[in-house]
């Protein structure tokens, strides 16, 4: 067969399937490892500034991203935001449709000059609109177990 | 620029939603050998080679390892760029500039019918701690993207369904082109919901196909061709990976790319003197947002140039007059190599039924997709 006769009939053809189990095991690291336990042992927020430039970050982290200066200390703030956008999302992450589909909010979160968080919103997708003030909620605090899900996700207020 | 450099040969696969006669070896060896044979050379007179990959699109790890052969670059010097085509040829373009390798070949690949589970795939390069464990599929960032976009009044729902119509139908003359169609506004508009406000037919799907490039130093350039295609500047940007601190609807990696590349090529106005323009168009709005930052209209306006027809094929400055992304079909890495190509046949005059009158100076600007932050832009010129 030259280039120039392709067969595209796939199940004329030879393939082998192929499948890797990949498996990892992702540290926290300092600033998130701090984030996350105050969440799941005071229910608290935690935001850091660039002791330099001033830049806010939440999640709380140990460097700055822009003026790449080291950053020790963190702040709470409440956890409650804006929502900046959302999206209705009608599909899986491995693109298989849902039954009812979700909302994504990307939040501003209050008391970080605009640093975002992404979350689910709980409501309608028709009941959502920017500008909406949100607040984070969480599991009880028996149920948490320091990641990403202690926050069930936000409601709007 | 400090010295000239020359884009030759081109070769290139037809794009299609699958390749399946064809392995992933062969789709290369198919654009280098077309490549090779437009200038009269062949792999031993080349010097060195850049390949364009990434590990989890082509199904290897250290997939490096396995561009050579189809190359013909067996124990030559490689190297291999996990970014964009447009990153690849500027990396080819500093090799030629040393002044130690002479000619060298760029490639870039998109064998994506291979896998069955892209979704997945792109999923594993969000954050694995803050942002993948929401399981949702990938377009979820741009649905955020695009409906703040929409909420700042940067375009209309209507505009964006604009240009899925306006690529698609541009396709229509590309005969390598996979997504070519006959669409109306409404086809898009009530398509299936995706992603809200993103439908199905603001997505480009898939394809496959290979593009590799020769490029060599201006003396060469001129012994092996009489239309070398110069490139006059390339720029790259990527802002922060994070979703929670880059800067979301400004677009900043594709503005300073593009005034990187600007600036290496003495363009001071943009909007005068790029006569036409290759854009990501993979989420219909990003044609849009591009190319206000690349400064080639004035911000809000690019969604009426497109109604009044100015970024159409016949228009002043024309925008994916090949299809785009949405036309072409979306080859991942490899999406910036069909952007570079159009260019260089549209400044060869060799574009057939789609050619613009008149092109001297070209735009190619590619984004590496969701959930990335990272654009490379590439000026070219026939002068």
């Amino acid at each position: 067969m030259g280039l120039s006769e392709r067969i595209e009939r796939n199940v004329d053809l030879s393939y082998f399937e192929g499948k890797i189990p990949v498996n990892y095991v992702y540290t926290y690291g300092l600033g998130l490892e701090k984030f996350f336990n105050a969440i799941k042992e005071k229910g608290e927020f935690l935001a850091s500034r660039c002791p330099e430039c001033g830049a806010v970050y939440f999640p709380c982290r140990i460097f700055c991203e822009r003026c790449f200066s080291e950053i020790t200390r963190t702040f709470k703030v409440p956890g409650t935001g804006t929502v900046y956008s959302y999206t209705v999302c009608h599909l899986d992450m491995d693109g298989s449709p849902k039954k009812e589909p979700d909302v994504v909010g990307l939040i501003e979160v209050d008391g970080t000059e605009g640093a975002k968080f992404v979350h689910f919103i709980d409501a309608k997708p028709d009941k959502v609109t920017i500008g909406r003030k949100v607040k984070p909620v969480l599991k009880a605090k028996k149920d948490r177990e320091g990641g990403i899900f202690d926050i069930k996700g936000f409601r709007q207020v | 620029m400090i010295g000239k450099v020359a884009i030759t040969g081109l070769g290139y696969t037809e794009f299609s939603a699958g390749s399946p006669g064809t392995s992933f070896r062969e789709l290369t060896y198919e654009a280098a050998a077309k490549a090779y044979n437009e200038v009269g050379i062949e792999p031993k007179d080349i010097d060195t080679f850049v390949c364009t990959s990434e590990d989890f699109c082509e199904g290897y790890s250290i997939s490096d390892e396995y561009c050579n052969d189809q190359l013909g670059a067996v124990l030559k010097p490689v190297q291999t760029i996990p970014g964009d085509a447009i990153h690849s040829l500027a990396v080819g373009t500093m090799l030629v500039l040393t002044g130690q390798f002479d000619i060298v070949a760029v490639q870039a690949l998109s064998k994506l019918s291979n896998m069955k589970t892209i979704p997945n795939m792109v999923n594993f390069a969000f954050d694995p701690i803050l942002n993948r464990p929401l399981d949702e599929h990938y377009s979820y960032v741009s649905g955020l993207a695009m409906n703040r976009f929409l909420h700042d009044g940067k375009a209309t729902r209507e505009q964006c369904a604009r240009v899925v119509v306006k690529n698609r139908a541009n396709a229509l003359q590309n005969p390598v082109a996979a997504y070519a169609a006959d669409l109306t506004l409404d086809n898009v508009l009530d398509s299936e919901p995706v992603s809200e406000p993103v439908r199905l037919l603001d997505l480009a799907q898939v394809a496959d196909g290979a593009i590799v490039f020769v490029i060599c130093s201006e003396q060469t350039a001129r012994s092996l061709t009489d239309n070398p295609i110069w490139v006059k500047g390339v720029g790259w940007s990527t802002d922060s990976p994070s979703l929670e601190s880059r800067d979301w609807g400004n677009a900043v990696s594709t503005r300073l790319a593009g005034d990187m590349a600007y600036k290496m090529a003495g363009i001071k106005y943009p909007a005068r003197e790029i006569d036409l323009a290759e854009v990501t168009d993979e989420v219909s709005f990003k044609e849009l947002e591009y190319i206000e930052a690349l400064r080639l209209f004035e911000p809000g306006r690019a969604g009426l140039a497109l109604e009044d027809g100015r970024t159409t094929r016949g228009g002043d400055l024309p925008v994916n007059v090949s299809g785009g992304d949405l036309g072409v079909g979306h080859l991942f890495e490899a999406a910036g190599a069909q952007k570079l190509m159009e260019i260089v046949l549209q400044l060869r005059g060799t574009a057939g039924s789609r050619q613009i009158a008149n092109a001297h100076t070209g735009l190619a600007q590619a984004w590496r997709g969701e959930p990335t932050t990272s654009a490379a832009v590439a000026i070219l010129s026939n002068k």
